[in-house]
């Protein structure tokens, strides 16, 4: 059985990135917004002057940018499904109900992760150039991307998945998504944020916040696996 | 259906006398606790004496910040001046003395002792606790309720756990809408401001976009069956908020009080219980009116059907 | 009332208003929420009560 629900889930994603790959519909969208989201930055710290530290509040800055990329890249994944009647098909065929919930959200995770890493180098360019970074512990930065965005894909992927059939669908999700990522989002910025400063002092904060972030990681990811069940079925 | 709204009524009326009481006991029974304490009556424009005050100063420096008060200076070697005190800076003291005004030039202390009156300043904010607290309460365990009947339904699908569901987390908002109401409030006497990003108050606030966010998705799914579902899934994965807002306080420092056992005493904790009791009987009188009103609904449309055919 | 009551009652207060709004919003939520509930409860049974009447007519005449 083992080896066939992995069969599936393989399967599934690669469904997802063939057709992706295809389209680049995904990661365009997203890429554009976050980097639309860029030009708003800056738009909104011209005034700042040069005084403040750019650093202090790049992690803010880079998790506000990646969680609403996300919201519209969950919205789009799960529309496309609905409209061309793929899920409905899955639901038929004799696929196992938490597959689709792992195949969902990891197609989900790499398109997210994708844009992160197009966005961080872009991000660095435009407002963090010639402040003094430790390159030591910005090698930490990875860890708690990957931790982030398994997080949002994943409680993402089922929200999306109940925002697709309402009436409100992009309003719904961002009500949904935003209350509920709010640990998730607060511990990921501390962990950048201690990332970025770097140090001692720095690396303990980032430990404090991925340690936050993986435990809702942790609890999150088993309700939502647990409950995708009752809403793919609805 | 009968059954159910003398349920209700008794409940409503149970909880209005108990409230009620707990409300005067609060008031005309229960003491005001002193909000910390001030040094000198101006400070604040309500105030009540505490006592004498005295405190040693081992530095010259430090005594600046008691400008206008009665002090015992002894230099270090060994000459002792009493006297009010009229400046102090790093470089030199005055001290108004029986015989005269004193300057200290350079002052080297042996040590100085500062006397003056303790004032208390009644904290009249207290007494929001007495109803903030229990209404709080309220809203997590009926949260709790609420939970619980979405676990039901998604077990049983039976359209009865469905209702009581959504009638929870009705009365859920109207509790954490008073909640937050007194909180505020609250906040303003006790902190000086509206509103503050705090542990416990910004996990209550999320609740509060929870709940919301649960009746945003309900009203904006037009399947029956498929809003009992979703409904039930969101509040389960909200619910995981609770715990964290209850606890967050004792886990990491906030400024949020916690109550602690024997913190509070007599007619205080008398009050405080009294008033928790009441607002129990109150929230289930909510639940059962808000239920009473859903069956009768129920009951008018098959009237109408039975009419129509 | 007590002796130190009193005194403390008849110090001027600054706080009083939040005091006062807060209760005042509590007690105004709820008396105001659990009166239209009684009010929508009593409309109801009324209706109620006209309609089952007419059903029983209707299965008295059949």
């Amino acid at each position: 059985m083992a080896g066939l629900s992995g069969r599936q889930l393989r399967a599934m994603l690669r469904k997802d990135i063939v057709m992706e790959l295809r389209t680049k519909e995904m990661i365009m969208s997203m890429g554009l917004y976050a980097l639309l989201t860029m030009v708003v930055y800056f738009v909104a710290l011209s005034q700042a002057g040069s005084s403040f530290d750019p650093r202090d509040i790049a992690a803010g800055l880079l998790w506000l940018a990646f969680i609403f990329t996300s919201m519209l890249g969950l919205n789009r994944s799960l529309v496309h499904e609905k409209d061309q009647g793929c899920l409905e098909a899955l639901l038929l065929s004799p696929v196992d109900r938490p597959v689709i919930f792992f195949a969902k959200a990891g197609g989900n995770l790499i398109f997210l992760l994708a844009v992160e890493l197009l966005t961080l180098p872009v991000f660095g360019f435009l407002f963090l150039q010639g402040e003094q970074m430790d390159a030591s512990s910005l090698a930490l930065l990875p860890l708690i991307l990957l931790a982030g965005s398994v997080g949002i894909s994943g409680v993402g992927t089922l929200l999306a998945t109940m925002s697709v059939n309402t009436s409100g669908k992009d309003f719904v999700l961002a009500m949904l998504f935003i209350p509920l990522m709010y640990p998730l989002l607060l511990g990921a910025v501390i962990a950048t944020g201690g990332a970025i400063v770097g140090g001692a002092e720095g690396v303990g904060v980032f430990w404090t916040g991925m340690g936050w972030v993986v435990g809702y990681d942790v609890i999150m990811l088993l309700a939502s696996y647990g409950l995708y069940e009752f809403i793919v079925g609805a | 259906m009968k059954s159910l709204t003398t349920k209700a009524m008794i409940a409503l009326v149970l909880g209005g006398v108990l409230t009620l009481g707990a409300f005067l006991g609060a008031f005309l029974w229960a003491g005001v606790p002193d909000f910390g304490f001030v040094r000198t009556a101006e400070q604040v424009d309500s105030v009540r004496y505490r006592g004498p005050f005295e405190q040693t100063i081992d530095e010259a420096r430090y005594l600046g910040n008691y400008v206008g008060y009665r002090v015992e200076v002894v230099g270090d070697g060994g000459q002792t001046f009493r006297g009010e005190l009229t400046s102090a800076d790093e470089d030199s003291l005055t001290l108004e003395t029986d015989s005269g005004a004193v300057t200290i030039v350079a002052p080297a202390l042996e040590s100085a002792t500062v006397f003056g009156s303790e004032y208390g300043r009644p904290d009249w904010g207290q007494k929001i606790f007495y109803f903030h607290v229990p209404v709080a309460e309220i809203s997590f365990i009926v949260f709790a309720f609420a939970a619980f009947y979405a676990v039901r339904f998604l077990m049983t699908r039976n359209r009865e756990y469905d209702t009581k569901q959504r009638v929870s987390m009705e009365v859920t908002l109207v509790f954490v809408g008073l909640t937050m109401a007194t909180g505020i409030l609250w906040t303003k006497a006790a902190w000086g401001v509206w509103w503050d990003w705090e542990p416990r108050l910004t996990t209550y606030f999320i609740l509060t976009l929870l709940v919301v966010a649960y009746f945003v998705l309900r009203n904006s799914v037009e399947d029956e069956e498929r809003r009992a579902v979703y409904g039930a899934v969101f509040s389960i994965l909200a619910f995981i908020d609770v715990p964290i807002s209850f606890f967050i306080t004792r886990l990491i420092p906030s400024n949020h009080p916690v109550i602690e056992r024997g913190g509070l005493e007599g007619p205080m904790l008398i009050s405080f219980i009294v008033a928790q009791i009441g607002m129990i009987a109150l929230g289930y009188a909510i639940y059962q009116l808000r239920m009473g009103e859903v069956q009768l609904r129920d009951r008018i449309e098959q009237a109408k059907t039975l009419l129509e055919r | 009332m007590n002796p130190t009551l009193e005194e403390v009652y008849s110090l001027v207060l600054t706080q009083w208003p939040l005091v006062a709004g807060a209760y005042g919003l509590l007690w105004a939520g709820m008396v105001v929420y659990v009166g239209m509930a009684l009010k929508r409860l009593g409309a109801l049974s009324r209706q109620l009560e006209v309609l089952e009447a007419a059903v029983a007519r209707r299965s008295g005449n059949e």
